[in-house]
């Protein structure tokens, strides 16, 4: 028999953490599409100064588009189905996190310069810190 | 749950999810015009004034990558190459993300004319003789 408890956590629902990753994931998911799509146009288009820490290569933007697909499909199976939200959560926060200490340390050796500091604060260190906090926060429900 | 927790959650959604798109005043690229001079497409770069040329030789092309101060890219109409000081020249047409020409292998000077808005961007690049030379 299935307990009433089971039976709530394994039904898609969309409560307050649930609107937070969907949204999310619908980012990620434009994001991902932009790279599959027109990785020339993602290159040298995206605010985040990207040309700035090399040279195009049409193929390992693909290859990252295609990650963040699959970033896209987790945050959206975490929004639909609490039981997964832990795992899919804390895989996206690593992620996250590895991403960020990358850009640290291409700032620290100087590959970039030092206004990336800023340009990267808004749109890698600040999502992989609100990430992690979200993901603490469903890990205690 | 209520209207303000929806809200709410929309709005840390949104956060999240535009962060990467959106352009951040006062940060970044706007500040740093003239800092960065790399090659970006693994040619050579030129300034014309204010703006960059970057000429890339491969796959029997010559591409050129234009953008202005601050790196940001742009779509010029047209331009020509013009190769050896006139052996030989070739139209530059826009594809896709950068003017393309067909290339003259032997040539070891190409000035390339591109046209931009009213102004015609000109820039002569040189290359070193390849090892089978």
């Amino acid at each position: 028999m299935t307990s009433r408890s089971e039976t709530a956590a394994s039904t898609p629902a969309l409560d307050f953490w649930g609107i937070v990753l969907g949204v999310f994931s619908l980012g990620n998911f434009a994001n991902a599409i932009w790279m599959l799509a027109s990785p020339a146009s993602w290159y040298e288009n995206l605010p985040a100064g990207v040309p700035d820490f090399g040279p195009l290569n049409e193929h390992f933007v693909r290859d990252i588009g295609a990650i963040y697909l699959m970033i896209a499909v987790g945050l959206a199976v975490a929004a639909l189905q609490p039981r997964w939200r832990v795992p899919a959560c804390s895989s996206v926060a690593a992620y996250m996190i590895l991403h960020a200490l990358v850009h640290v340390l291409d700032t620290m050796r100087g590959l970039v310069g030092p206004e990336h500091w800023m340009i990267d604060l808004p749109g890698v260190y600040i999502p992989a810190i609100l990430l992690t906090f979200i993901t603490w926060k469903v890990a205690q429900r | 749950m209520t209207r303000t927790r929806l809200l709410l959650a929309l709005a840390i959604g949104s956060y999240l999810a535009a962060t990467p798109f959106l352009r951040y005043s006062g940060v970044g690229h706007a500040g740093i015009a003239h800092r960065n001079h790399a090659p970006r497409h693994g040619g050579q770069l030129a300034m014309v004034g204010d703006h960059h040329i970057e000429l890339r030789r491969a796959g029997g092309s010559v591409e050129a990558f234009v953008s202005d101060a601050a790196r940001r890219p742009l779509r010029p109409r047209g331009g020509r190459v013009v190769f050896d000081d006139g052996a030989a020249a070739a139209d530059l047409v826009w594809d896709g993300y950068r003017l393309r020409a067909a290339d003259v292998a032997s040539a070891r000077s190409i000035t390339a004319a591109i046209e931009l808005g009213n102004e015609t961007l000109e820039a002569t690049f040189t290359f070193e003789p390849s090892r089978k030379d």
